[in-house]
């Protein structure tokens, strides 16, 4: 009587937390659940360790041809570089190469690169506990070298599957050019180059301007450096903007400002207060206002309504990105135009501006003299980084692409969802196989890097993915890095 | 001496005979009625077989093998059917290594085919189907025929090996996710089993 009674509220018991889970953790599918495993296909993986931190991508076109150099030093698909912990670089159709920080206890965490008009310039920014250190790359880094037997790398963790480790080009040659000194020496957060050439294909650009954020948390002595071009090397001095982290910029060609976030602050600023910045407010002001409107003359706050969306103060600004088309033809931005109403209708004509942060995705338009117009949430969730993937020629499809913390990649594009005629800006988990890949939609993505049809995001804890639109808009093959 | 040896063994076999009958008397073949009951414990391997689509095509399920556990309690209707409940869970990897769980929840039948010491359970089982892969979760119906062989240690326990049937079914009425994605998952479980009577 006892075990039976006991066995019965077991199963009572056991029933209820089941029941539980499934009304906590049902969620909607496009495709069925067997269905999704009878389709599921072994993702490729490439050599990129698959369990580091991705801090900074770039991609180095095969620019020469023409140039005052006239030599091609690249594979003719150019050569991506990324920073995470050290330098990895590959080109197209080969293995990543793996080059530690130089000296002891270095942490590569970012990687930079401009195109001056006669040379091209890569910048490395390593981390030595509470200092930094700039990096020029050497330019004579062979190309072609090859390892013809990857092999056990003692310096990198043991992965899940033991993959065989990428071999330390380091003491191979001299891969580290000259340290750029800058003021205080503090840690280098961010690197980040800008093309302000108006002519330049959007997502092909070549950067011109190249900026660093420094400080220390310990001492919240954060400074943002413009490191202009003296002809033979760059020069970082101080813009005067200082209190917090620069975390992205990007470049309004069409108005000529400058957009800067920082993790509480939206700025615009004018080229001409990068060399002589009014004295900032003091700090209880400071905090009175979202965004800044910097000249070299005078500085003012403003608070779109939506800025205090929903009745609380945006916050943790991660990256920002202006989006112009292609304005040498006229044409409007690829991404998201055509939208009608309610205020998509100024999308048509205007270039749209985008900014992530910790509540969410907000774009606007941008009037003559780069004024923003009325803000919209494309999306709520802490995104953290914004691309735009090109597909097929100029004129043809895009998509906006954004990353998130804790939960991968988020994609946009125009849709009728409502059946109205009316098109508006549709979010929803890339398509492909992407579903299949948990190490990628549940990731923290640090960084996206938009190389035409190509998206390379790059995670805190698995390493960097790609999704490759070339086949299709609406069939991206994503594979691990 | 050789005649006294085969006469004391003739005189002998009388006893033997006498002490055999008593072993074969004494031999207990246990017998269970209404309400005796008995708990299983199982596990094993899972083999994922074939999805099988509602126009009746087979698929690969791309699944590895992998492994299944249950606990069941059954109570006698008589010396030769049992009823009870079941909840076990299985678990299996998809080609980029995230995981399929399914914890079905059934009742089983059972008639059992005897030959002391071993015993043959035939049994059928229904219930619900707690399937999740990654974060994706759906509860569907299950049917579980199977077949089990006993050794009878004792009277209280015995030690046996169990195929089950895995059929159930993953359906849809459209429009996302589409009809045509409807499934019928078939797998075969392969158990050992520990059954203790009480």
């Amino acid at each position: 009587m006892y075990m039976r009674r006991y066995f019965q509220t077991v199963w009572h018991t056991v029933f209820a937390a089941l029941s539980c889970i499934l009304f906590f953790s049902c969620t909607d599918v496009d495709h069925g659940l067997f269905w999704n495993i009878e389709h599921e296909e072994k993702i490729p993986d490439n050599s990129l360790p698959n369990d580091i931190g991705v801090y900074g991508m770039i991609k180095i076109p095969s620019l020469y041809t023409g140039s005052s150099q006239a030599q091609e030093r690249w594979h003719p698909d150019g050569r991506y570089y990324l920073a995470g912990g050290a330098l990895f670089f590959r080109e197209s159709g080969s293995d990543w190469k793996r080059i530690s920080a130089p000296g002891s206890g270095g942490i590569v965490n970012d990687v930079a690169w401009i195109d001056t008009g006669s040379s091209i310039e890569i910048y490395v920014s390593v981390m030595y506990g509470n200092s930094g250190r700039l990096f020029r790359l050497n330019e004579q880094v062979n190309p072609n070298y090859t390892i013809p037997n990857p092999s056990y790398d003692p310096l990198l963790p043991a992965g899940p599957s033991n993959q065989p480790r990428i071999t330390d080009l380091t003491s191979t040659y001299t891969a580290y050019g000259s340290e750029i000194p800058y003021p205080n020496g503090g840690q280098i957060q961010r690197l980040i180059s800008i093309d302000t050439d108006t002519t330049s294909a959007p997502g092909y650009g070549k950067p011109d301007e190249f900026f660093m954020s420094t400080g220390t948390p310990t001492n919240n002595s954060y400074q943002f450096f413009h490191c202009s071009w003296t002809g033979t090397k760059i020069d970082p001095h101080e813009t005067g903007l200082s209190g917090e982290i620069i975390t992205g910029g990007t470049y309004d060609s069409v108005n000529s400002v400058y957009w800067f976030v920082s993790k509480s602050h939206v700025f615009k600023v004018h080229p001409s207060a990068l060399s002589s910045m009014p004295a900032l407010p003091p700090s209880n002001e400071w905090m009175q206002h979202i965004v800044w409107e910097i000249s070299s003359s005078s500085i003012s706050g403003s608070d779109p309504d939506i800025f205090r969306f929903p009745n609380q103060r945006l916050s943790r600004f991660s990256d920002i990105f202006y989006d112009a088309g292609n304005s040498s033809s006229g044409s409007v931005p690829l991404v998201l135009s055509g939208i009608a109403s309610p205020n998509y209708s100024t999308y048509n004509s205007n270039p749209n501006l985008y900014i992530a942060c910790g509540d969410g995705l907000f774009m606007t338009t941008t009037q003559p003299s780069g004024t923003p117009q009325t803000w919209d949430r494309l999306s709520g969730g802490y995104h953290t980084s914004i691309a735009k993937m090109i597909y097929g020629s100029l004129q043809g499809e895009s998509r906006l692409i954004a990353g998130r913390e804790d939960s991968g990649l988020v994609e946009f594009e125009r849709r009728d969802n409502l059946g109205t005629g009316v098109k508006e800006p549709y979010g929803h988990y890339p398509y492909g196989k992407y579903s299949d890949f948990s190490s990628l939609y549940n990731a923290s993505v640090t960084r996206l890097l938009a190389d035409g049809p190509i998206v390379i995001a790059g995670t805190t804890r698995s390493g960097a993915w790609n999704g490759n639109y070339s086949s299709g808009i609406t069939s991206p093959k994503w594979s691990q890095e | 001496m050789l005649i006294i040896l085969y006469a004391l063994a003739f005189l002998s076999l009388p006893l033997c005979l006498f002490a055999q009958e008593d072993e074969e008397e004494d031999e207990y073949i246990p017998t269970y009625v209404l309400g005796d009951q008995m708990l299983m414990i199982n596990g094993g391997l899972f083999v994922p077989l074939f999805f099988q689509t509602l126009a009746g095509d087979l698929h690969s399920t791309r699944l590895s093998v992998g492994g299944v556990g249950s606990l069941q309690w059954s109570t006698h209707l008589n010396n030769n059917m049992t009823l009870g409940g079941e909840g076990g869970g299985m678990f299996a990897f998809t080609p980029n290594d995230n995981n399929l769980f399914m914890l079905p929840v059934t009742i089983r039948y059972s008639y059992i085919l005897r030959k002391y010491p071993f015993d043959f359970p035939l049994s059928i089982a229904g219930g619900v189907n707690f399937v999740r892969l990654n974060s994706v979760f759906r509860l569907l119906p299950i049917l579980k025929p199977g077949i089990s062989g006993y050794w009878n240690y004792n009277e209280a326990w015995a030690f046996g090996v169990n195929v089950v049937y895995w059929w159930t079914p993953d359906i849809y009425m459209g429009p996302t996710p589409p009809h045509s994605d409807s499934r019928i998952g078939n797998f075969l479980e392969f158990t050992l089993s520990a059954r203790y009577h009480f």
